[in-house]
């Protein structure tokens, strides 16, 4: 049954999977608190957006991808701090500049074929062992920063205002925030596939979030589902012969209505707590 | 001689062209109690926010432990618990204990993880607030006076000297109001905490504090409560027709 694992490419395909689950939620829990989950969505854009650069112009992808979303997180800070009151505006307009950019590359290029099929949705066969080392090296870079800013990334998750009054470098710690959160789905993206990349990012801790009963475990909880879902994922896929990213993410899907009914039955939290939760959610 | 912990002089601020605040002139000693009142929109939230360093005046000096604000950065020294804090988000999945511990963040810096002294410091926090008993509770789930003390002990967890409030009796019921002000009295005589709060309850704060500052744009009056009540302050801050309602409590 796991005889696959012999194969290199599921070797590849199972170390950039558990990269990306354990990268995905790290980002994606402060994203999610503070209702900031399209910010994913948008990188998501710019790095397809990247990867059409790269077919076009014949850039190894998953570099120029890289390349894109750091530059088009430069560019969100920008146009956040210029709009103050339409942060989303910013977010939205991002994305429609990077899906806007990606068909024009992607026409220009010709390129509607089985190599843009796997960037778009995520391939066990496609991950090269250059691709493996540039995931390893990036998210160990990410996570590096995490750790170290994870202090600051709460307190600002949870109350920006008094951090902010407490001297913390609020704009400097959400500038390299959203700088991980652009290398995160770069490197991501070669798994889930493009369009499911934000999935793995939200859907995870929003299961984790009906259950968890601290931010430690809240975190601690997103880290199993988001594994669990990369594994079973990567497992139906090879045997289903299926692109990994839908059943990474439908196995997402189903562990959220399941921490729903483990709510449900155990009686945790009160009924505006949900709803609070819910509000993130949807929002984001 | 007690020594000044706070100084305003000359401070004015606009948004464009409209004043907000107007040439204010304050000193706070140690050990004092003093509450901000004044109607809505009168300045206070901006003087506030001043006071924190989230704003710049546009024009005075304000000095805090007698050095110049933006120069200051002794965070340590100043605990903040802003308006309405009982209007986070709910759903946020944080313990009473990570909460507290989170007022530690710029005292640790960037490098240190939190130790026993930490622990060691949340534990005196919430015992000061009252609350060691919700400690493991989520802070989205606990009523609204329990969340305010839990915010008080976040302010107090890094041992300051100044304690200012933003508003904080905003959400909370008349009888949990009646214990906050307890333990801000505790707070003042025991651990000499020096106290500056904003409110628009004018009626039940000059019954807490020991010095009123009325702010309208201007700063109308500074002394004790009973030279407010004596005095025609009230008129000219409100109009002719003010009448203050005492709540029953």
């Amino acid at each position: 049954m796991f005889d696959f694992l012999a194969y290199t490419f599921m070797q590849r395909a199972f170390m950039a999977g558990i990269i990306a689950a354990i990268l995905c939620p790290t980002i994606g829990v402060y994203l999610v608190l503070r209702r900031l989950s399209m910010i994913g969505e948008m990188f998501a854009h710019v790095s397809l957006a990247g990867v059409a650069l790269g077919i076009f112009t014949g850039i190894y992808p998953l570099v120029s991808a890289l390349g894109l979303s750091l530059l088009a997180a430069a560019l969100l800070e920008a146009l956040r701090r210029t709009y103050r009151m339409f942060a989303d505006l910013a977010i939205a307009i991002m994305i429609s500049a990077g899906i806007s950019l990606a068909v024009i590359l992607i026409s220009l290029s010709r390129a509607f074929n089985a190599d843009l099929f796997s960037y778009l949705f995520g391939s066990v066969i496609a991950i090269t062992a250059n691709d493996l080392k540039l995931v390893a090296a990036v998210g160990a870079v990410v996570l590096a920063l995490v750790i170290l800013l994870r202090k600051e990334l709460f307190y600002i998750a949870f109350d920006e205002e008094a951090a902010r009054a407490a001297g913390i470098p609020v704009d400097l710690v959400n500038s390299l925030f959203v700088a991980a959160t652009a290398l995160t789905i770069a490197v991501s993206m070669r798994v889930v596939g493009i369009l499911l990349v934000s999935s793995l990012i939200t859907v995870p801790v929003a299961a984790a979030l009906q259950v968890g009963r601290s931010f430690r475990q809240t975190v601690f909880l997103s880290y199993v589902y988001a594994l669990v879902a990369v594994l079973s994922g990567l497992f139906i896929s090879y045997h289903a012969d299926l692109a990994p990213g839908g059943s990474i993410v439908m196995v997402c899907i189903i562990l959220f209505v399941v921490s729903i009914g483990i709510r449900k039955v155990a009686g945790i939290g009160g009924r505006h707590r949900v709803e609070a939760e819910f509000a993130g959610c949807v929002e984001g | 001689m007690h020594e000044p912990i706070l100084e305003l002089s000359h401070v004015s601020f606009s948004y464009g062209a409209k004043i907000v605040l107007d040439d204010i002139n304050l000193t706070i000693e140690s050990g004092d109690f003093l509450g901000i009142v004044g109607p809505n929109g009168s300045g206070k939230s901006t003087l506030l926010k001043i006071l924190m360093g989230l704003l710049r005046p546009s024009a005075g000096t304000v000095k805090l432990f007698g050095i110049e604000r933006h120069l200051f950065r002794q965070w340590t020294r100043v605990g903040y618990v802003a308006q309405n804090v009982t209007a986070f988000n709910h759903g946020f999945p944080a313990t009473v204990e990570e909460a507290v511990m989170s007022g530690l963040t710029a005292a640790l810096g960037i490098f240190k993880r939190p130790g026993r002294p930490e622990r060691q410091m949340v534990e005196d926090a919430l015992e000061n607030a009252g609350v060691c008993d919700l400690k493991t509770r989520m802070v989205g789930e606990l009523s609204g006076g329990q969340q305010q003390r839990v915010f008080i002990a976040r302010a107090l967890v890094s041992r300051p000297q100044l304690l200012i409030l933003d508003e904080p009796t905003v959400g909370v019921d008349v009888d949990a109001q009646e214990r906050f002000y307890e333990l801000l009295t505790t707070l003042r005589k025991e651990q000499g905490i020096t106290l500056l709060m904003v409110s628009h309850d004018i009626g039940v704060v000059t019954e807490q504090v020991q010095s009123v500052a009325c702010l309208n744009k201007k700063l109308y009056f500074h002394g004790s409560p009973a030279e407010f009540w004596s005095g025609d302050t009230l008129s000219r801050l409100y109009g002719s027709k003010a009448r203050v309602l005492h709540h029953a409590h």
